[in-house]
């Protein structure tokens, strides 16, 4: 409602919120991994507050791409589930869905935190190609980070599938590798501003004030691997300074979370 | 084609999983999961699991939908592409679409749709497990969800589904038996009784196999009605 | 006479309330073969030979002489649009809008409520095919300012204004906040701890179904203002 998006407005200018939190506070935030335990093969269920997205991964074998005969491939996808949100239509990928697919994508793909040749089965031929499907089961907020989280905790928890290779295919209920091989473990956190303040874990009623709002994703040794600017609105670069040194802290919480 | 080399029922009695040829899987239901939706429920089965939505009476667009005199269903069935051994390609296809119309036939007749001129109605079931019985959890699942959002109905409808695996009757079909065995017929029923708002088959059977099914069924259905009901009322004894 | 459930008991949909044919079924209940069943997941009510079922939640639908709240959606020639969030939208017609005599080839509508305004509305009229004319020319009825808007199930109004008026008039005295509680479960909170409000309502529409609320959150709310003392 517009009256409530112009008390967001004022209150965040004097650093307030509608539900008391500070600028920079997170809502309750809950990882179970391996919750989808019998079919896929890392999975994660998130919820920060009251938005919840599971996670999961998949492996197939396919023929790698002609530039990378020896690495396996990634491929990223969002489903914004109708149930999500009174808003989300069933149909194709809308722009919202495709973006958080692309950022989480990018998070991974860019930090080079899966050892792609690792999954190389035979040079040129086969390759594993690792699925990460993002599924949105309810909207208040902050999709991005709870996906992105959502796709980190599923890889750190995951395993590879055997290769059968008398039947060229894979066997999911029998462990290829232990663990999906990771070089680095990335993780995502989203600064948005509403008016010139700075927000984190904004809730779906505060991003209907949102200006804009940029993600980064950062490794261990808070490294910045990717950046997404979004949002209608210009930033200005202490801005950005600003929200990269807020990802740092927390991410640096998250990573604890990841860790219990 | 049936697995003939799988020994489904062993002489203890026991399924390829342990069960006995009239047990049900155990399930778990809760209501609420969903903060958005206006009435949401999720029910797992075994290794099933299914989250189940609605959101109405709300406006319906298009416009030329809309019928004067009654609401509107519209329903969606999707699995998640995680939710199978080989992963499926995300959004629904011809089976969910077909999925989709059936539940949408076995729960309408429980609902009092006229209190709703004009409106829609949206339900929506997202598989996230599967191992056999989507369909039929997916719709246990949407009626609590209905019943959640206080929607007026006659009663809540159950599902579940029966069939013959080597030569036994079995209710509560897991995925392995619905693959590699000979028939598969679910049903759904309103309140556990009589009515019966859903029926179909794939398979190969006598009458008498058929009869013997829909029956292990009803009884399944009747038992799943039960838990329905204290899924419910746990909401509200603080519980849940 | 075979009463299955007492009132106040909490019932789900298709469960028998009572078995007598004297009994009537009334809102929220139907009969079967002389069982008088529940529609809705919700509690039974006993008035008479009447039973009925109240249920615990539900989206909106308007009912005339309900004063709600709305956001205007679209502005035409003479009238507006409101949207109550229901499946139903509201009519707003310049006559029933304002006293003041609106000459509509010179004067713009949204002088008076634009797109995305607030107001308190009263339902006027619902024809059987759900058209919804509403008025404004109730003295409580206004366009919003300032404030926030949070929202309950409409099943859950009257235990938030409770019986007379004693819940909300005691939200009120804690917080010092203007209240407006919309039929349709829209409440607007301006004014003083308008934080506190907002969790008051919502703990209300939390714990409707307990008994002893109104004590209950008297207490509570005693606490939660205790370091402001």
């Amino acid at each position: 409602m517009k009256l409530n998006t112009d008390a967001i407005k004022e209150m965040a200018e004097e650093g307030e919120r509608l539900d008391g939190r500070d600028l920079n506070e997170y809502r309750e935030i809950n990882v179970e991994q391996n919750y989808i335990s019998t079919t896929s093969q890392g999975s994660a269920l998130v919820e920060i507050g009251d938005t919840k997205v599971v996670v999961g991964i998949s492996f197939e074998v396919e023929s790698p791409y002609s530039d990378r005969p020896n690495a396996g491939t990634i491929v990223t996808n969002a489903e914004l589930a109708p149930m999500a949100d009174r808003e989300f239509e069933s149909g194709p990928p809308q722009e919202t869905g495709v973006e958080l697919a692309r950022v989480v994508d990018r998070g991974i793909r860019e930090s080079e935190a899966i050892d792609l040749e690792a999954l190389c089965i035979e040079e040129g031929e086969k390759v594993y190609t690792a699925f990460i499907d993002v599924h949105i089961l309810n909207n208040d907020g902050n999709l991005l980070d709870a996906s992105a989280l959502g796709a980190i905790a599923a890889l750190t928890d995951g395993y590879v599938p055997a290769y059968d290779e008398e039947n060229d295919e894979l066997n999911h209920d029998e462990v290829g590798m232990e663990e999906i091989p990771l070089t680095k473990v990335p993780v995502t956190a989203t600064g948005r501003k509403i008016g010139s303040k700075v927000l984190w874990d904004t809730s779906r009623e505060e991003e209907e004030a949102l200006g804009s709002r940029l993600t980064v994703t950062l490794t261990e040794e808070d490294q910045v691997v990717a950046m997404q600017k979004g949002g209608r609105e210009a930033m200005t670069e202490e801005e950005i300074s600003q929200i990269i040194s807020g990802a740092k802290n927390h991410t640096s919480k998250f990573r604890e979370l990841l860790e219990e | 084609m049936e697995n003939t080399e799988v020994e489904w029922v062993d002489e203890n009695g026991e399924r390829v999983d342990g069960r006995m040829v009239d047990e049900l899987r155990e399930t778990k239901m809760e209501v609420d999961v969903l903060e958005e939706a206006d009435g949401s429920a999720m029910v797992e089965v075994g290794n099933t699991r299914v989250v189940a939505s609605v959101f109405g009476p709300q406006d319906l667009h298009p416009a030329h939908l809309q019928e004067s005199d009654r609401a509107v269903i519209k329903m969606r069935y999707n699995m998640a592409p995680f939710s199978v051994d080989d992963r499926m390609r995300p959004g629904p296809n011809r089976r969910a679409k077909e999925i989709g119309l059936v539940a949408k036939r076995a729960l309408e007749p429980a609902i009092e749709l006229e209190q709703f001129p004009t409106a829609g109605i949206d339900i929506s079931m997202e598989v996230i497990e599967s191992d056999g019985g989507t369909r039929a959890t997916g719709i246990t699942a949407a009626s609590l969800a209905l019943a959640d959002a206080g929607i007026p109905m006659k009663g809540l409808v159950s599902s579940c589904a029966a069939g013959v695996v080597g030569e036994h009757v079995v209710l509560d079909v897991n995925g392995k038996e619905d693959k590699e065995g000979n028939a598969d017929i679910p049903i759904a029923t309103i309140n556990g009784g009589d009515d019966i708002t859903l029926l179909q088959m794939d398979g190969d059977l006598t009458q008498e196999q058929v009869e013997e099914c829909v029956s292990l069924a009803k009884d399944g259905c009747a038992d799943l009605h039960s838990q329905q009901r204290e899924a419910l009322l746990r909401k509200y004894r603080g519980e849940n | 006479m075979t009463r299955v459930k007492q009132s106040n008991e909490i019932v789900v949909p298709g469960d028998t309330i009572v078995e007598d044919d004297d009994f009537d079924a009334d809102s929220g209940a139907y009969t079967e073969q002389d069982k008088i069943k529940s529609k809705y997941l919700g509690t039974v009510m006993y008035k008479g030979n009447s039973v009925s079922v109240r249920p615990m939640s539900g989206r909106y639908i308007p009912e005339e002489g309900d004063t709600i709240i709305g956001e205007i959606s679209r502005v035409s020639y003479s009238r507006w649009s409101v949207d109550l969030d229901s499946a139903y939208e509201g009519n707003l017609n310049i006559a029933d809008a304002t006293d003041e005599y609106v000459d509509l080839d010179e004067d713009d509508l949204t002088d008076f409520y634009d797109v995305g305004d607030a107001v308190v509305v009263k339902v006027k009229n619902v024809t059987k095919s759900m058209d919804v004319d509403l008025t404004m020319t109730d003295k409580r009825c206004k366009k919003l300012e300032g404030g926030r808007i949070v929202k309950v199930p409409p099943s859950k109004v009257p235990r938030v204004i409770g019986k007379k008026g004693t819940m909300v008039k005691q939200i009120n005295k804690a917080t010092n906040c203007n209240i407006i509680v919309g039929q349709n479960g829209l409440i607007w909170i301006s004014g003083g701890n308008a934080n506190l409000a907002a969790r008051a309502v919502k703990k209300v529409d939390d714990e409707a179904h307990i008994d002893g609320l109104t004590d209950k959150m008297a207490e509570w709310l005693e606490e939660q203002t205790e370091g402001d003392k």
